[in-house]
């Protein structure tokens, strides 16, 4: 079990031949869950579809070890099938393919009905994934989606923008749960692993965090607990940030 | 007119079954199958519903005759020239009485089993007034047939008040020519509906069903489904003309491609004010190329009518594939879903068991792609 975890070793990614990540580190020990932050357009998306394992994000040097292999030419469907899942910043939407259709497909016919009313998307299961949904009701059908597909190592990418403060709570106790970060869990019973992404850092009011890290111009710049940081970059923006890298 | 005089194999019903056609059909129905130029069935347990060789409707009627030709020009081109000298017409005489609403859709098919077979059928169907009816008209042959012609000539005239649906699910074999002609004539408030559904390989169908609604209030919609794989050619037109105040059309087609060719010219004309229509033309094209020509045009030279359309041609985007993938779903299961997706037409009005058919034989050709 020792092995399960995330590393990222010196990992560089190019899109369209643009430098984007330019060696980035870092380890999600089996049970803990990350967070990352950073100013726009860092790298923090292409980080996580880089994991996930998105062909136009050319990694061009490092390496992505997850469950002891190194998954860096793995194709995205097999990184799922291996226990990855991301939540998307951004997801496209799918024409023709129904969001109780795909739920289906995604957890072998086992729909969620608890989860699938928590969330009130119950009205939604007939429609085209993503089709015309809102902000809110995106990071619905993306929360449910990943609920359905379970995975060990949950990515997500900003859960709460967009998001009124009633459907955050669900969200955000949703995503407790995908985590198991909630009380149920004892410490040493957690196998999942998180990273996620947040600018407000509201998600840290739901999900107890074990580290930070912020992210400056495709490298992480310095990490710590999650709370001291977010604090750092309220009062001070990105900056401190900065000069904590210039010092490493 | 038994099964005995012509052999159907197993594969031959199967083919039938494709397309929706059952032989030896249930009681509650209406069946007429046509083998090459041989009646095998004909068959009808329904009130109010007529059905007969066409042939045997002339010598019954004296005024079917008068319903021949009236909406297609026997000069129109050397199919309709072939079939207006053929004197044993062969097709189907239909007609729902007054007033009888018939939910059950009743099944036509057109065969063709053996090689160098010209199939040329002529076909008669008349919804008389607040009547409705829904015909499933497969046509199909076997897959051993190399070369064949099947040229059909229908008119089709809706009084007053009636619904008529006409699905057509076609299933015929790499070597075969597709050549119907057909016209429909709508009375006032009266309703035609057309389902034209061809998913499998076909060496050349042509058709371009028109549709003149003479009647205030009529409404026609034409609904096409068409997958063309490698080495097939659909042509696939339709006019609707809008004749008279309050008449509506509809024009919908979702074409894909899979290295074949598909070209779809369709029309909405207003010649007179006061009328509406919509066309939507979506076309897709998948790995193996081909070639989607989609031209939807709009022809009117009154002021006060309101007609559109929406058309787009593309490719499956990658990023929607990549999300699926990154579900744990392969490309090409992704792929397959998206295609799935995209053909599965929803049809507002069409009994159940007919929008099943068609789902069927989508779901038939997205297995095989
Ligand atoms: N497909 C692409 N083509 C070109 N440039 C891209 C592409 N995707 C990302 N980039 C660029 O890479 C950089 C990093 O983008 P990324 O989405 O990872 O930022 P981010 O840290 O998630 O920002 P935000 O907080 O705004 O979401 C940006 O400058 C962006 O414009
Ligand atoms: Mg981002």
């Amino acid at each position: 079990m020792k092995k399960n975890k995330l590393q990222v070793k010196n990992l560089h990614v190019e899109i369209e031949n643009e430098k984007i990540l330019e060696g980035v580190n870092l380890t999600i020990p089996r049970g803990e869950t990350h967070i990352l932050f950073g100013p726009n357009g860092c790298g923090k998306s292409t980080l996580l579809l880089t994991i996930m394992g998105y062909p136009k994000y050319k990694v061009t040097k490092g390496k992505i070890i997850f469950k002891g292999k190194n998954i860096v030419k793995m194709p995205l469907n097999e990184r799922a099938k291996l226990g990855i899942g991301v939540m998307y910043q951004h997801p496209p939407a799918v024409k023709g393919v129904a969001l109780k259709k795909m739920l289906n497909i995604i957890s072998d016919n086992k729909l969620k009905k608890k989860d699938i009313d928590d969330l009130s998307l119950a009205n939604y299961l007939d429609r085209d994934l993503n089709f015309g949904f809102s902000g809110g009701e995106m990071k619905k059908s993306e929360i449910i989606q990943l609920i359905h597909q379970n995975p060990e190592l949950v990515l997500l990418d900003e859960p709460e923008s967009g998001v009124d403060i009633e459907n955050l709570k669900i969200i955000g106790n949703k995503a407790k749960h995908l985590m198991e970060k909630s009380l149920n869990y004892k410490i040493k019973n957690r196998t999942k692993m998180g990273l996620i992404i947040t600018h407000t850092g509201y998600i840290l009011d739901y999900i107890e965090a074990d580290k930070a890290y912020v992210m400056v111009d495709g490298r992480i710049s310095c990490h710590g607990n999650p709370h001291e940081i977010f604090d750092e970059i309220q009062t001070n923006g990105f900056k401190g940030c900065i000069e904590c890298q210039k010092s490493e | 007119m038994s099964e005995e005089r012509v052999n159907l194999s197993k594969e031959d019903k199967e083919k039938m079954l494709n397309v929706g056609i059952k032989t030896k059909n249930k009681k509650n129905t209406g069946s007429y199958i046509l083998v090459d130029d041989d009646i095998v069935e004909v068959d009808l347990n329904l009130e109010g519903v007529e059905l007969m060789p066409i042939k045997m409707a002339i010598e019954k009627y004296d005024w079917v005759e008068e319903y021949m030709w009236k909406l297609v020009d026997p000069e129109k081109d050397k199919y309709t020239k072939m079939a207006y000298e053929d004197d044993e017409p062969k097709g189907y005489f239909i007609r729902v009485k007054k007033g009888h609403k018939v939910t059950f859709p009743l099944q036509a098919c057109f065969y063709i089993k053996a090689t160098r077979k010209e199939q040329v059928v002529h076909n008669i169907l008349i919804a008389e007034e607040d009547s409705e009816l829904h015909i499933i008209n497969g046509c199909a042959s076997g897959n051993y047939v190399k070369e064949g012609y099947h040229i059909g000539i229908t008119e089709t005239f809706l009084k007053k008040g009636s619904f008529l649906s006409y699905t057509m699910i076609h299933d015929w074999a790499p070597g075969v020519i597709v050549r119907p002609r057909s016209a429909i004539e709508v009375g006032e408030n009266a309703h035609y509906m057309s389902n034209y559904v061809s998913l499998k390989e076909v060496k050349s169908t042509e058709t371009s069903p028109v549709v003149y609604i003479n009647g205030k209030d009529g409404k026609a919609r034409l609904n096409s489904i068409l997958f063309a794989p490698e080495k097939t050619d659909l042509f696939v037109g339709g006019k609707i003309q809008l004749n008279a105040e309050g008449a509506r059309g509809d024009i919908i087609s979702r074409t894909v491609t899979n290295g074949g060719d598909i070209t779809a010219p369709v029309e909405l004309e207003a010649t007179v004010e006061e009328v509406s229509g919509f066309m939507e033309c979506n076309g897709l094209i998948l790995e193996k190329e081909g070639r989607i020509y989609s031209s939807p045009s709009l022809n009117s030279n009154k002021q006060n009518v309101e007609l559109a359309h929406e058309a787009s041609v593309g490719k499956i985007g990658d990023e929607e594939i990549e999300y699926l993938m990154s579900r744990g779903i392969s490309e090409e299961q992704a792929r397959s879903l998206i295609v799935h997706g995209f053909l599965d037409l929803k049809i507002k009005g069409l009994p159940e068991f007919l929008q099943n058919q068609i789902d069927t034989a989508v779901n038939q050709s997205i297995k095989g792609m």
